[in-house]
């Protein structure tokens, strides 16, 4: 499956659900060292109009740092990873439950994108709340892991999931920068899994991928 | 858990080079004409999942680009790639997706523009320490594999050219189907070039372009959108292990097949497969591998597929059509190719597959085939 290891946690989950298994191990791994991992974005974008810009990760999340008015940003380092989980049916386990989930895309034009927005992060949150009936994120969500290729990013996806203002995301204790993209949302699920292991409440996390986070997923869990 | 069909299919005339295109145009027509034929809009659709193998164009993240000609604009989008499977394993997460109760309406399309890529070089690109070395594509590998199979279950070239004569017979009843030679003979696949011994020219598939839609709508909605649905009876899949040398007798027992058609049939209530089932769109990349399909798929007993090809068994008046479409011999766009399979089923079942439909078809199998032997088996069926 391409994209976050989040998503096809989510994948994982409906599989589940739609009766077909019992237990699902999701496993998301990048090995960046073997190749060009910025170089390799440049065939993320069309071949037609933005590819021959020779637009890549760096070049197009510098261009939204500055629609935020921010400094150049600053990727995180190379690094190679994985990291898995195990879903299983609800059971006796006192294990954290996952009670939501929604993923989305973003227009790919990055001239048809307000970047200093994320419409398909909002809607990835939204179907996640219906699911786990949140009607107030701020106050419903006990705490968060966001995923940060860049630097800015962290700011930029909490101000969308719980407005500018937020500090919410100031909970969020590890950074995913570091962590391999398509490993880093499902390590935030692991992050907050084994939180909730020490402790009760509702959490949520967040993966994405693509130019500017074309791509976003959000998981929501609770104990 | 709920019941799912699917309401409505469409697909491009698959060809050598869509040139007049790009592929998120290309998956617009397949997506379009799915819509149509379910008699829904774009906004009725919950969630789209793609199918394509981007290593053969060479792309990343495919869907971000094309994710918009399939409707995906801020819609759930997720895209699979397993091989010549990812068709079928996009068909299965999409049946999964609405059959968990999350979305009404999923739309699965698949594609792939292989005049645009180098499909041999997207197929080196396997593990890095074995396999690369003796990177020998579809054509050595198969050659590898039909070798033992020949060697064991005893078919001859012949028996392998009937089935390639049959299916590009069937495809030119089929318009939307690549390679049209209504023409061809066994003699003339014997006389084709040969690629590997025992495979010729003619006993291959092609290589197309082109793109392949289901839609599948949840039990609440598929009997008021869709007069005569095509109902998601199974869906298995089963994977092996990756490494050549690790899978003896792939071809001879085709272990994921037949195992995964077991638990399709067990599902299903199917205990005699070949009278039983009214039509099978089976994914064979090469005609020595449908013959093999007909054993692992319980068609006819160990070493009796040739007999069943000599005895047009499974011709289109024979007691079980196989691939009335033309198959995966007559048209390939290997991310399209296990969409095209499930499609082609429905179709069957819907009695919407124009020339080339069985009369009164009502319960269709398809399968999907991936490298490192992958199997996965979809069976549908009106009721």
């Amino acid at each position: 499956m391409a994209g976050d290891g989040l998503l096809a946690a989510c994948h994982g989950a409906m599989s589940i659900l739609a009766g077909a298994y019992n237990v699902v191990l999701v496993v998301a791994h990048c090995k960046a060292s073997m190749g060009d991992p910025h170089g390799i974005t440049n065939w993320s974008y069309d071949p037609i109009f933005q590819q021959p810009l020779g637009l890549d990760d760096v070049a197009t999340s510098a261009l939204q740092a500055s629609t935020l008015s921010l400094a150049p940003p600053l990727p995180c380092s190379i690094a190679d990873g994985a990291a898995a989980i195990i879903l299983s049916r609800p059971s006796s386990v006192p294990a954290p439950h996952l009670i939501g989930m929604g993923w989305a895309l973003d227009e790919h034009y990055l001239g048809d994108r307000d970047l200093t927005d994320s419409p398909a992060l909002r809607e990835a949150a939204r179907r996640a709340y219906t699911l786990a009936d949140i009607d107030d994120p701020k106050r419903d969500i006990t705490f968060v892991e966001l995923s940060d290729q860049f630097d800015y990013q962290r700011k930029l996806w909490a101000s969308v999931l719980f407005g500018k203002t937020s500090e919410v995301f100031e909970t969020s204790e590890v950074s995913a920068r570091g962590v391999p993209p398509f490993v880093a949302g499902l390590d935030r699920l692991i992050e907050v899994v084994l939180r909730l292991r020490k402790e009760t409440g509702t959490a949520l996390a967040h993966g994405c991928w693509g130019p500017c986070g074309q791509g976003q997923v959000v998981v929501v869990v609770r104990r | 858990m709920k019941r799912v069909a699917v309401i409505g299919t469409g697909q491009t005339k698959h060809t050598k080079a869509r040139d007049d295109v790009t592929q998120s145009e290309l998956v617009r027509e397949a997506t379009t004409r799915a819509l149509a034929d379910a008699g829904i809009t774009i906004h009725d659709v919950d969630a789209v999942v793609l199918s394509n193998m981007e290593l053969f164009e060479g792309r990343a993240l495919p869907e971000m680009w094309v994710g918009e000609g399939a409707g995906g604009y801020r819609k759930p989008v997720m895209k699979i790639a397993t091989g010549g499977t990812s068709g079928t394993s996009a068909c299965i997460a999409g049946y999964h997706q609405c059959a968990s109760g999350l979305f009404d309406i999923v739309l699965v399309v698949g594609w792939e523009k292989h005049s645009e890529g180098a499909t041999q070089t997207g197929m080196a690109l396997t593990d890095p320490l074995w396999d690369r070395n003796v990177a020998s594509g579809a054509v050595g590998n198969f050659a590898l594999s039909i070798s033992q199979y020949v060697a064991e279950r005893g078919v001859t070239p012949q028996q392998a050219a009937k089935v390639a004569v049959k299916a590009r017979r069937n495809a030119a009843r089929n318009p939307y189907a690549h390679l049209q030679m209504d023409g061809i003979t066994v003699e003339k696949v014997l006389e084709s070039r040969m690629l590997a011994d025992p495979i010729h020219l003619l006993d291959m598939c092609p290589q197309s372009d082109g793109a392949c839609a289901v839609i599948y709508a949840a039990e609440d909605r598929a009997p008021k959108l869709c007069p005569r649905p095509a109902w998601v009876r199974a869906a298995v899949t089963r994977h092996d292990q990756p490494y050549i040398g690790d899978l003896d007798r792939r071809l001879v027992t085709m272990r994921t097949l037949r195992d995964a058609a077991r638990e399709a049939y067990q599902r299903v209530g199917i205990t005699e497969p070949l009278k039983e089932i009214d039509v099978a769109e089976i994914y064979e990349p090469v005609s020595y591998a449908e013959l093999a399909w007909y054993e692992a798929l319980g068609f006819c007993a160990e070493g009796e597929a040739g007999r069943l090809i000599d005895d047009g068994i499974t011709e289109m008046n024979g007691e079980l059509p196989v691939n009335p479409s033309g198959g995966v011999l007559s048209t390939n766009p290997v991310g399209a190719s296990g969409v095209i399979r499930v499609a082609e089923a429905v179709m069957q079942v819907m009695g919407r597959a124009g020339d080339h439909q069985v009369p009164d078809a009502r319960l269709a199998l398809a399968t999907g085939y991936g490298v490192y032997a992958w199997s996965d088996v979809i069976i549908l069926s009106t009721g």
